[in-house]
């Protein structure tokens, strides 16, 4: 080219490191928010209509957990749809969403969190799927002073070293799922375990409860490999298991990365020779992998095998709504977000403390057989988590199934206790309730 | 945090290393297209793993119609075109502006063919799995090779070689280089330098799409899978060298097998490695190892 204006190699690679930078911190891009539409601000004259109740939502529509994020969505526009038909909540009000896409970044999803409370002015924020990007959203509603019910993030320390008075917790914790899922795993597979761990806040914790669970059991420990989320060849990490005398692979991984290491346990013919299992699995990554192809035994806060009727409707409104069989991602979406807006009717009012006050201890259905409460001294959900297996495609009896469960533990017996979780129990106790700057809660 | 293997030694060690030289021809796979870009027009073409992805996408949707290599052959075409279509409405303007421009332009590109693929083919992965004769894998002495992951080595080895023997012994190839290097002087020739451009830029394209056709199967295909190689396809030509063609092949092989051995002792060295590998070779060869005078000089 004549005369391409001079750029030394070493600006290039510079420019070419910072435009790295942007890919890594990318999601930010497609983060910014999507007002659904543009409703009258509250109190503007009309006594007649009283001003919506505002949800927000803060999930991943990008990066590695997209999936995820989609379906949790869905779940709460389900809970919204249902409350909305029976009239509202807080005298009539009707419920409208506010959305933020956290693209699986703890950055982005604080930052959307923020603007959700100061542009949008949320009343109640539900969502996220990582546990890294809900450490950061805990926060930064706590420093706002806005509710908070974290759909999904497993990691023990939302509840502990981390809790905050105006966050909850839905999902059954890393403990609860390690606590269901490992001696079933045991007896299939045997005890000697290869574990292949998500190097974040959720995969380091959940290894450390199965860990104990494990050699409490009497197992070992072969290896623990460490790859950064977002890992798309495990090739070297099952050739290290194959020839390491486990006898079981453990995946404490999630989204793609599961799906691609659980693709490539099947390519590298170790299924049938090592036993194989993990902490979590659910649907939107059985069916990135596909019938007959998913294996092993994992845990999970919920399964769409569950024949309450509760859940058989849950089922059914999903399927209608999204033409998708329900995942537990659904389930853990509706529930945050129906028992989040509850919470606002039962304290008749959108401020925080009263908020706080009518969520603890209060008794919710959790669509499976048992009921659920809110623990007061944690603000974790307590309910019943599952561990399940792969089944073959022969077996299943409705479309996508891929799971059946097979043990079922009592959620008040492997949730932490008091003893175990002073930390949590201490921040939630002495820890007071910011006041929200320029805001006017929304009364019945 | 558990530190080397429990057992295997040695047998375990060459195990890894030859899992890395599989893998490292995934990588030269990758990086190639990106390469030929770079080092022939001068662009930074961050679209190369939207190219990538929607190789692996559009394989997904021809393969039950038409079958999985005639598939994997119409998505690389299809990318191709696509990328010609690209560099002729929009990359081509800019030329003449600084190379970051084209840069931003093609990672603004990324974005879009990211948010098109949610909206077609939706946010949850999909499964594909390689064709049924290509599935299992052969097992001498202990060590499993994917029959998959053996059919990329020898389509790699063959997309090297065609490529190679396209730019070095075609007269299309002496056109491009030579195109390259004084493009006024080959234009006064009489030759068309910049439907040679169009055509390298197809090429290199196609490779991309090649590769994520190939690749896709390997670790499932999902919106996000662009983002996931990008970055290291770059860090495998610099460390090959910017516009290198034996470079790539170099790189992407280093890279793979240091990725996989370094697994023997700490696996979250494996992501570590490859930018400390970039950053201590650039230190002593600041144009990578076949690095090319005049590029980007």
């Amino acid at each position: 080219m004549e005369d391409q204006p001079g750029l030394t190699r070493r600006e290039a690679l510079k420019r070419a490191g910072v435009l790295a930078g942007v890919v890594v911190a990318g999601g930010g891009l497609s983060a910014c928010g999507i007002g659904l539409e543009d409703e009258a601000s509250a109190g503007s004259g009309g006594s007649k209509k009283k001003a919506p109740v505002l949800l927000g939502i803060v999930d991943p529509y990008s990066g590695a957990y997209a999936a995820s994020g989609a379906s949790q969505t869905q779940g709460a526009e389900l809970a919204v749809a249902e409350l909305n038909e029976a009239g509202g909540i807080l005298g009539g009000r009707r419920i409208e969403i506010r959305k933020r896409d956290d693209a699986t970044k703890p950055d982005v999803g604080a930052r959307g969190a923020r603007e959700l409370i100061g542009q949008e002015n949320v009343d109640v924020i539900v969502g996220v799927v990582s546990s890294g990007v809900g450490l950061a959203v805990s926060e930064a509603c706590s420093q706002l002073g806005c509710p908070l019910v974290l759909s999904g993030t497993h990691d023990d320390t939302i509840t502990g070293v981390s809790a905050h008075k105006t966050t909850f917790r839905v999902t059954t914790e890393s403990i609860m799922i390690a606590r269901v899922v490992v001696g079933p795993l045991m007896k299939a597979t045997g005890k000697r375990w290869f574990f292949i761990t998500a190097d974040y806040a959720y995969g380091l914790g959940a290894e450390k409860a199965m860990i104990a669970e494990l050699t409490k059991a009497g197992g070992s420990v072969v290896a623990a490999e460490h790859t950064p989320l977002g890992t798309t060849d495990f090739s070297a990490q099952l050739t290290k298991a194959r020839g390491s005398g486990a006898t079981t692979v453990v995946l404490v991984l999630y989204g793609a990365d599961l799906i691609a290491a659980s693709k490539q346990f099947n390519e590298f013919g170790l299924n049938g020779k090592l036993g194989l299992g993990g902490h979590l699995n659910g649907l939107e990554m059985a069916v990135g992998i596909g019938p007959d192809r998913v294996h092993g035994i994992f845990g999970t806060p919920w399964n769409a095998d569950i024949a309450t009727p509760a859940s058989k409707k849950f089922v059914g409104d999903i399927k209608r709504r999204t033409g998708q069989t329900a995942n537990f991602r659904h389930y853990l979406g509706y529930l945050a977000a129906r028992e989040a807006l509850q919470g606002i009717d039962r304290a008749g009012t959108t401020e925080a403390n009263a908020w706080v006050k009518a969520m603890e201890g209060h008794h919710f259905d959790t669509l499976k057989e048992n009921q659920g409460y809110w623990r007061d001294w944690d603000h974790q959900a307590i309910h019943d988590p599952l561990a399940i297996e792969a089944i073959p495609k022969a077996e299943w009896a409705f479309e996508n199934e891929y799971f059946k469960t097979i043990a079922r533990a009592d959620g008040d017996k492997v949730a932490p206790t008091r003893a175990e979780n002073p930390a949590g129990a201490a921040r939630i106790h002495n820890e007071k309730v910011v006041a929200r700057a320029a805001y006017t809660p929304k009364e019945a | 945090m558990v530190l080397g293997a429990a057992g295997g030694g040695i047998h375990q060690l060459f195990d890894l290393f030859l899992n890395g030289v599989i893998l490292g021809a995934i990588y030269v796979l990758l990086a190639l297209g990106l390469n030929v870009i770079l080092g022939l027009i001068g662009v930074i073409n961050f679209a190369h793993a939207a190219f990538y992805m929607l190789g692996a996408y559009l394989t997904l949707s021809f393969a039950p119609h038409i079958g999985f290599l005639p598939a994997v052959a119409a998505a690389a075409v299809v990318v191709g075109v696509l990328g010609m279509a690209m560099e002729v409405s929009v990359i081509r303007p800019l030329y003449r502006r600084i190379p970051e421009h084209a840069l931003l332009l093609t990672f603004g590109l990324t974005l879009v063919a990211e948010q098109a693929v949610r909206w077609h083919w939706g946010d949850y992965a999909k499964n594909f799995d390689p064709p049924s004769f290509l599935s299992g894998g052969f097992s001498p002495g202990g060590f499993t090779f994917p029959a998959y992951r053996l059919f990329i080595v020898a389509a790699t080895a063959v997309v090297v070689a065609a490529v190679w023997l396209l730019l070095n012994r075609t007269s299309l190839g002496l056109v491009i280089r030579a195109g390259v290097l004084d493009a006024e002087m080959v234009g006064a020739l009489g030759i068309n330098v910049p439907l040679t451009f169009t055509l390298t830029f197809g090429l290199g394209s196609l490779l991309a799409g090649l590769g994520g056709a190939m690749v896709g199967p390997v670790a499932g295909l999902n919106p996000d899978m662009a983002n996931s190689i990008i970055i290291l396809a770059f860090v495998v030509v610099v460390i090959g060298g910017l516009g290198s063609f034996w470079g790539s092949i170099v790189g992407g092989l280093l890279v793979g097998i240091f990725r996989s051995v370094l697994v023997y002792w700490w696996s979250p060295a494996t992501e570590l490695v490859p930018f400390l590998l970039m950053a201590g070779l650039l230190l002593v060869r600041p144009r990578g190892l076949f690095g090319v005078e005049g590029v980007f000089e």
